[in-house]
């Protein structure tokens, strides 16, 4: 302990009487420390910035078509939400049943440019006519639907030729649960496919059907440019997974807005190489600084050697006055950072990109960066090559006496 | 009492071209309160000696043994409390540190050994005292003439109250006035029961002691004793 203080006297001497040099290490520490909190804060804050941008904006929506209705819930208990969901089922094809004399079956789909609503018809029983569903864009909502007959729709029978009929179709239609329904296909050809099974669905007033996915292609002449889902992730950090996510379990095309995202996210991976870039600067400064000031100080380290101070001693000392220096840098900084922050916040503005950032740089983060710096500057005196072996002061002495 | 053995002492310097010895087989020892003058031209060997019983250099082989303990196989930090407690360094060139005080410089052997700030203050302004600067206490060293550096020096070596004193040309870049004076403060301070080795290359300052040990090319040729 006693050596300890001695150790904390031999500093302060040090601080005190080597105040020229230390002025530039604390100014320039101090700087850097501004600029490592504020650059931390803006890094962090960049991500809700950018998510709110979004937001409004609908850049980071991911496009994805002909959506089967089974996978829905999965898309539900990830981190996004449904913005847009043109058709309610992708694989629905409706029929009205308050029109029980004329029965049709109709594809409704929107022109993607005009909005314009059109249906195409195919009729079961050779009529047609134009029948204009109300609901052309819905949002997602779970229809109460209980199987009256047959199996459930499951993930499996999207490669099979598959139909379900509700309550209501089926009484039109007259076809039950194991049936074979015919139904008309491209090019005037016929698709058979078995009824699967009979739901009831208590909300709706139309009669209606699911079909499977084989089906669905084959019965429809035109790709449905509505029938996709707009999806948009609760954060943008999350995109990149969220897309993966999705690309995994379907095997539906995806699209999204891949180089705005792409150039908003590398602007953030540029901010945080920048980030480490000033950290590492800083490291760096401290190392050469410390090394600069074992070199101007040599001589005074070969004398306390040779009064017998160990090496440890030594290094100690040097510490103590990296740790004064920094702790005086690191609470400069903090009155420098919110200025640096509030002339980043003008800057960032100026281009039209308002940014809310917070002047408050008593955070985590600051008390982080400063732990973390000390730590460094404290491996490094004593991980440093200068551990003065008692032969350097002999070389020391013969080139002063030569 | 030996304070000093040395048993057969060699150092050899070695570089990528050539290897130098410095010392040859050398061997000697100093009992409490002896004044000895180790006295040689440039080059004997005499300074790389006294390094090597100061504990500040280590011997290519022999031995040194400070008050009966062999030195040889001490760790660093062992080595480095032995020069701090028994042994006190005066210097040619002085080696104080510009901006502090006379008092700071002298402190400095007690602050590295652990004294409390009471006693620091009464041994280094003894100290001081002894060498006639308490006066000057205060002032930087940076600002004293060059026989107050060296009695500051000098006040250095004592304040640790070392077993011996070894001082390295203490006089070397001192006029002959303050060389004078030098010589007669550890003619007084030997006179107090202070052991004094002292390396010279001036005949004049090695006939204050009493014993002479001449050196050349690294090894003793004469141990006089008056």
């Amino acid at each position: 302990m006693k050596r300890f203080r001695g150790c904390l006297q031999i500093a302060g001497d040090e601080l005190r009487t080597q105040w020229h040099f230390y002025v530039v290490f604390l100014l320039s520490a101090s700087f850097f420390f501004a600029s490592l909190i504020s650059i931390l804060l803006v890094t962090r804050r960049i991500p809700n910035v950018l998510d709110d941008e979004f937001a409004d904006s609908y850049i980071n929506v991911i496009e994805m078509n002909k959506l089967p209705a089974g996978f829905l819930p999965t898309l539900e208990e990830m981190p996004l939400k449904v913005i847009e969901f043109p058709t309610i089922r992708s694989d629905l094809i409706g029929i009205d049943s308050s029109d029980s004399e004329n029965q049709y079956y109709v594809e409704e789909y929107q022109d993607s440019e005009s909005g314009e609503v059109f249906t195409r018809s195919f009729g079961m029983s050779g009529s047609t006519g134009d029948v204009v569903q109300d609901k052309t864009h819905a949002s997602i909502t779970r229809m109460n639907e209980v199987l009256l007959a047959g199996d459930p729709w499951t993930e499996e029978d999207n490669s099979t030729y598959k139909i379900w009929l509700s309550d209501k179709a089926a009484e039109m239609i007259g076809c039950y649960a194991g049936d074979v329904m015919e139904l008309p296909g491209r090019m005037n050809s016929k698709i058979s496919t078995r009824v699967a099974g009979v739901y009831r669905r208590d909300d709706s007033k139309m009669a209606f059907f699911y079909v499977t996915i084989p089906v669905y292609e084959s019965v429809v002449p035109k790709m449905m440019k509505e029938n996709r889902v707009l999806l948009q992730p609760d954060s943008i950090l999350q995109l990149n997974k969220i897309i993966n996510e999705i690309k995994s379990h379907y095997y539906f095309a995806n699209s999204y807005n891949k180089s705005v995202i792409d150039g908003y996210m590398t602007v953030l991976f540029l901010l945080y190489v920048l980030c480490g870039f000033i950290g590492l600067m800083v490291v760096g400064i401290l190392f050469a600084t410390a090394r600069a000031y074992f070199a101007r100080r040599t001589r005074f380290f070969s004398l306390l050697k040779a009064l017998g101070f160990r090496t440890r001693g030594i290094m100690t000392v040097v510490c103590m006055v990296t740790q004064g220096v920094l702790a005086i840098a690191f609470l400069i900084s903090q009155f420098i950072s919110p200025h640096l922050l509030a002339y980043v916040s003008v800057c960032l503005s100026d281009l039209h990109f308002e940014m809310d950032i917070s002047t408050n740089v008593w955070n985590g983060t600051a008390l982080f960066g400063f732990i973390a710096v000390s730590v460094l500057a404290w491996a490094a005196c004593f991980l440093g090559k200068r551990t003065f072996k008692t032969a350097e002061i002999t070389e020391l002495m013969r080139s002063e006496s030569q | 009492m030996k304070i000093i053995e040395c048993r057969d002492l060699t150092k050899e310097y070695v570089s990528k071209t050539q290897s130098q010895q410095a010392l040859a087989h050398v061997s000697f020892s100093m009992e409490a309160g002896e004044y000895v003058a180790v006295v040689g031209k440039s080059g004997s060997g005499k300074s790389t000696l006294l390094n090597m019983i100061g504990l500040i250099d280590m011997p290519t082989s022999g031995e040194v043994l400070i008050g009966g303990l062999n030195t040889k196989d001490l760790s660093e930090n062992k080595r480095a409390d032995l020069r701090n407690r028994k042994i006190g360094y005066v210097f040619q060139a002085f080696y104080l540190e510009p901006a502090y005080s006379a008092y700071k410089n002298v402190e400095m052997p007690l602050l590295i050994g652990g004294v409390g700030k009471k006693e620091r203050k009464e041994r280094v302004m003894k100290a001081l005292e002894t060498v006639g600067l308490a006066h000057k206490a205060k002032q930087r060293a940076d600002t004293l003439s060059g026989g107050e550096k060296q009695r500051v020096c000098i006040a250095r070596a004592l304040v640790g109250e070392p077993e011996f004193i070894l001082a390295d040309e203490p006089c070397g870049n001192l006029d002959s006035e303050n060389s004078k004076e030098i010589m007669n403060l550890f003619e007084r301070l030997n006179g107090e029961g202070k052991s004094i080795l002292l390396v010279t290359h001036n005949e004049e300052d090695a006939k204050r002691a009493k014993r002479r040990i001449r050196m050349l090319d690294g090894g003793i040729v004469a141990d006089e004793t008056l």
